[in-house]
């Protein structure tokens, strides 16, 4: 059947130094991007303010206006860590359910994290509205969602793994059909907005204590990950394979989906839903340094926060007005998608 | 002590008839047993349940003497190589790294391959003739290239038996000959072989014990010489053979006719 | 297992430096700079500026309040003006930029707003149940903790015309503006008595029918006792619509069958390609209100009289929705000196008679 595999791929792989160049690249992008992203923005700031800015946290004897401080502290600085956090964590989820699932056209929401944040979100917002315990009852309802799928799956006897994803579809649409019913008895002045604009994925709104906040479950769940990205190779050859060479594949994926669900979990609950970017890296590393998790997970990392963090570049940059980055990553990471189908469909073998 | 040994072994799917029964298989060092059979008589099943990919709902395997329910998947796979009938390919990575994962029962739960296992692994390939494939994808080779790959996989996991179930079936005719002649080799160097086959031919070729499975069980286990009859042949595929000695040590068999 | 370790090691020191990061740029909760420290309608402290002289608002209602009582303060709308709806602004009013809100749309830009430099920014606070009051309470505090040192001031009500007049004075009085506000107040007060002593003696089954014709096809609605038709619920009307209040910024969809059955006396629209078709549409043709002309378009400058805003900008659209209703009970109402007083006291824009009388006939009204 389809597989991946194309001449950039065999390029860099088949000498050494081409690999640490590659490898050197994937770090540098996100971090000269970091330090780029607090430069720009609608305040006109120049770069020398900026850095007179942050030296100003550390040297007291360095004024600064509150102004200033304003921007880089409270407005730049939480959104730049949440699109890197969240960036990383859609990127890093969605390459290992590709390979947990054996299939390129898997994405996070696949087992309904999605839907059930966003129905925890939705009923946070109906019947309370305080930002916190949105947060916190995204993140728990998209766990739920996920722990309904998995045990219901698991509660048929030796069931495959397509069990597992119809599973999930059948949760997913369930969720969302309780969205619609919060949206509905939402009134339609303040609480219904509300909601419909926190499902449209946003990072305008995120604090520097919900970063902190979210960046222990992403982090723990992706070290876990990183840790576990050999036996990920094995699963990825499929249920029968990996038994036979000693995988006990049940308590494998069990992991992986927990430690999947925990980041993408934490990553809605701050972000709202923001699609494409599950799908795309994880497809757009493999094609740079191969289907091999050893590399395959560290690169979607570095690629995940590169890619967030432009597109929210972007949109708090061009335009004087906030567009949803839920939007955003669809337009540009659909037709980009496109393209790269077109590109490498005659190279796949 | 025998190397494994399968006895009293009963199997089902759920709420379905016992697709074997009492099924009883000694398999010492060395030994290249082939098992025969028509389509859907559960040979493969049956070697399946040997590595505890499927439980037997009655009955037991052992090896050297300790039962494998008794054992964690990945001691079996410490002493049991397996290579499947088919498989299905997602993801292209290199023949280094797909032979690479037979060092996976060998590594703890948190570690990686080091250095002694990439060592093992470069071994296996060189053992197969495949070295300069490295590190191209192995989606790309071809079907006999491919298995070669899995035999190295296999060899890298140090396994005492391997499990091949039909080896040769979307071989070429050239290349089902070399496998089988790799087969012989292994066993020659100590390794136990339990293989499924379509045929009779084959088991000429490399076997030394046969078992003929057919309503359930096994009618025998025997030399091929002894037990690939025209008569045996005629009850487990319902046709008529003619089993032509050309030579010293070997028998060929030959399809002749249908039975209506 | 070296590896291991080092994700293992990067992993917490990732998490220490992320919390110790929080705890380096955290900074107690500024609110505002300034030298005075006034008490906001959300009952928080606030300090603002002494003098007060550029503003900015999050939501249309407040900012049209602004717009009303001290213009030149005003930095920025929260949607880009249209041509038309320029048409009866000052010229320095008409180049002022939208800068977005958070109101239906979350368009606002924090940096955009911060790049204003605003003496302080107003923000609508909701009055209504405990959990809508709390829930804004938390906005509110969002919304202070990115704009940094620029005073988030919050209002109660900015869209019910009954209830408003404490947020007008309110504005007023931060703005130092005290004496347009308390005009607002006046002229509100006097016009809502105005209508209330005629129509509150009608009875229910003497009140004129209206049907609210939203968008280009009217078939979109607000039932009674939705913000955006108060109009006709305080002016004595009996608003058909018998429909469920939809999501979002209202709009109802509704079907010709509906409207043929409920069959309004008086159509009241906002739309002005809806209002310039529907004498010619064969659809429409079996409506009372077509068949007897009563049908009227909300004029659209610089605000609209009848809705979006529901804010104070609806004050004007008092009389003129009384007038539509019950002529007769009106006759004494002078429409054109109203709206030309409206006009230059509160919209800083002298309208000659004819330019009043003008809105007036184009809103459908033949007499004044």
């Amino acid at each position: 059947m389809s597989t991946e595999s194309n001449s950039i791929q065999r390029f860099f792989s088949n000498s050494e130094g081409k690999k640490w160049i590659l490898n050197l690249a994937l770090i540098a992008l996100p971090i000269i991007l970091f330090f780029i992203s607090f430069m720009i923005g609608r305040y006109p700031l120049s770069p020398l303010e900026v850095i007179t800015t942050i030296l100003a946290k550390f040297i007291p004897s360095i004024h600064v206006s509150a102004t200033y401080s304003t921007i880089v502290w409270d407005i730049r600085l939480p959104r730049i860590m949440a699109a890197i956090l969240v960036g990383a964590a859609l990127a890093v989820a969605g390459a290992a359910f590709q390979g947990t699932f054996k299939n390129p056209l898997v994405s996070p929401d696949i087992l309904g994290v999605s839907s059930g944040a966003g129905f925890g979100a939705a009923i946070a917002i109906l019947i309370i509205g305080i930002p916190i315990i949105t947060q916190i009852s995204a993140f728990s309802w998209g766990l739920i969602a996920v722990a309904i799928t998995y045990f219901i799956a698991r509660s048929i006897r030796n069931s495959e793994i397509l069990v597992m994803v119809l599973s999930g579809m059948a949760v997913a649409s369930f969720f969302t059909a309780l969205i619609s019913l919060c949206k509905y008895t939402a009134d339609p002045y303040s609480k219904l907005p509300q909601i419909v604009y926190w499902l449209m994925g946003s990072l305008a709104s995120v604090t520097n204590a919900q970063v902190v906040m979210v960046s222990v479950p992403i982090v723990v769940g992706i070290s876990i990950l990183l840790i576990l990205r050999w036996r990920l190779n094995v699963l990825a050859m499929g249920d029968e394979e990996s038994k036979s060479l000693g995988v006990e594949t049940n308590k494998l994926r069990f992991i992986i989906i927990l430690c999947c669900t925990l980041i993408t979990a934490a990553a809605v609950s701050i972000s709202g839903i923001i699609g494409w970017v599950g799908l795309i890296i994880p497809h757009i590393s493999r094609m740079l340094v191969g289907p091999d998790h050893k590399r395959l997970l560290p690169a979607t990392i570095c690629l995940g926060a590169t890619f967030l963090l432009f597109i929210d570049n972007i949109s708090r940059t061009v335009l004087p007005i906030e567009v949803p980055i839920g939007i955003l990553t669809a337009i540009i990471g659909a037709p980009f998608f496109l393209y790269l189908l077109r590109k490498g469909y005659n190279q796949w073998t | 002590m025998s190397i494994l040994e399968v006895k009293n072994a009963t199997f089902a799917y759920e709420n379905s008839e016992n697709i074997f029964e009492d099924v009883n298989l000694t398999v010492d060092r060395g030994d290249v047993i082939c098992i025969l059979g028509s389509n859907g008589c559960g040979k493969t099943t049956l070697m399946k349940c040997m590595n505890r990919l499927h439980e037997l709902s009655e009955g037991n395997v052992y090896i050297k003497g300790e039962n494998i329910k008794n054992m964690d998947q990945r001691t079996i796979a410490k002493n049991i190589g397996y290579i499947p009938q088919g498989h299905v390919s997602t993801f292209a990575f290199t023949v280094f790294d797909v032979v690479l994962m037979g060092r996976t029962p060998h590594l703890d739960y948190l570690d990686s391959p080091g250095n002694e296992d990439r060592l093992i692994t470069e071994e296996a390939l060189k053992k197969f003739g495949i070295y300069h494939l490295k590190n191209k994808p192995y989606t790309s080779l071809s079907g006999g290239e491919q298995q070669l790959v899995f035999f190295a996989r296999v060899i890298a996991q140090q396994p005492q038996i391997l499990l091949l179930d039909e080896p040769t079936s979307h071989l070429d005719f050239g290349n089902q000959l070399k496998t089988l002649n790799i087969i012989s080799k292994l066993s020659q160097e100590g390794i136990s072989i339990v293989m499924t086959s379509h045929y009779p031919d084959h088991a000429f070729i490399t076997a030394n014990k046969v078992a003929l499975m057919k309503d359930q069980g096994f009618l025998g286990i025997d030399t091929p010489e002894n037990i690939i009859t025209t008569e045996n042949m005629e009850m487990v595929y319902g046709i008529q053979v003619k089993i032509i000695e050309i030579g010293p040590n070997r028998k060929i068999c030959v399809p002749i006719e249908t039975i209506d | 297992m070296n590896k291991n370790y080092l994700i293992l090691i990067v992993a917490v020191v990732l998490i220490i430096v992320s919390i110790s990061g929080y705890y380096i740029t955290a900074h107690s909760s500024l609110v505002g700079n300034g030298n005075v420290t006034i008490t906001d309608m959300a009952n928080r402290s606030v300090t603002i500026p002494a003098n007060v002289n550029k503003v900015l608002t999050t939501d249309p209602t407040a900012t049209v309040m602004v717009y009303m009582i001290d213009p030149d303060k005003l930095l920025g709308f929260n949607y880009q003006t249209t041509s038309e709806e320029q048409k009866y602004m000052p010229d320095k009013y008409k180049s002022l930029p939208s800068v977005g809100g958070w109101y239906g749309a979350q368009t606002g830009s924090y940096e955009q707003f911060v790049a204003m430099e605003p003496d302080l920014v107003f923000e609508g606070v909701s009055p209504d149940t405990v959990s809508e009051h709390s829930s804004s309470l938390s906005t509110i505090a969002e919304r202070q903790q990115k704009m940094g040192s620029i005073p988030v001031v919050g209002v109660l009500d900015t869209s019910n015309f009954t209830s408003f007049d404490p947020s007008i004075t309110f504005m007023g009085k931060i703005m130092g503006s005290e004496d347009k506000a308390a005009q607002l107040v006046a002229y509100n007060d006097k016009v809502q008595k105005q209508v209330k002593d005629v129509v509150s003696n009608i009875p229910d089954s003497d009140k004129v029918t209206v049907y609210y014709a939203e968008d280009v096809d009217g078939l979109k609605t607000e039932p009674p006792g939705s913000v955006h038709a108060q109009l006709i619920d305080f002016c004595g009307g009996k608003n058909v619509a018998d429909v469920q209040q939809s999501g979002g910024n209202g709009e109802t969809e509704v079907t010709m069958e509906q409207v043929l059955k409920w069959n309004p006396e008086v159509i009241i629209t906002t739309d002005p390609t809806f209002f310039q078709s529907i004498y010619n549409n064969s659809q429409w043709s079996g409506v009372s209100a077509v068949q007897n002309k009563r049908v009227y378009l909300s004029p659209q400058s610089p605000f609209k009289w009848f809705d979006r805003p529901t804010g104070a900008n609806m004050i004007i659209g008092i009389p003129w929705v009384a007038k539509i209703l019950y002529p007769d009970k009106f006759k004494d109402l002078n429409l054109t000196s109203e709206v030309k007083e409206f006009y230059s006291e509160f919209y800083s824009y002298n309208l000659t008679d004819d330019e009043a009388k003008n809105i007036l006939v184009g809103s459908g009204l033949n007499t004044t």
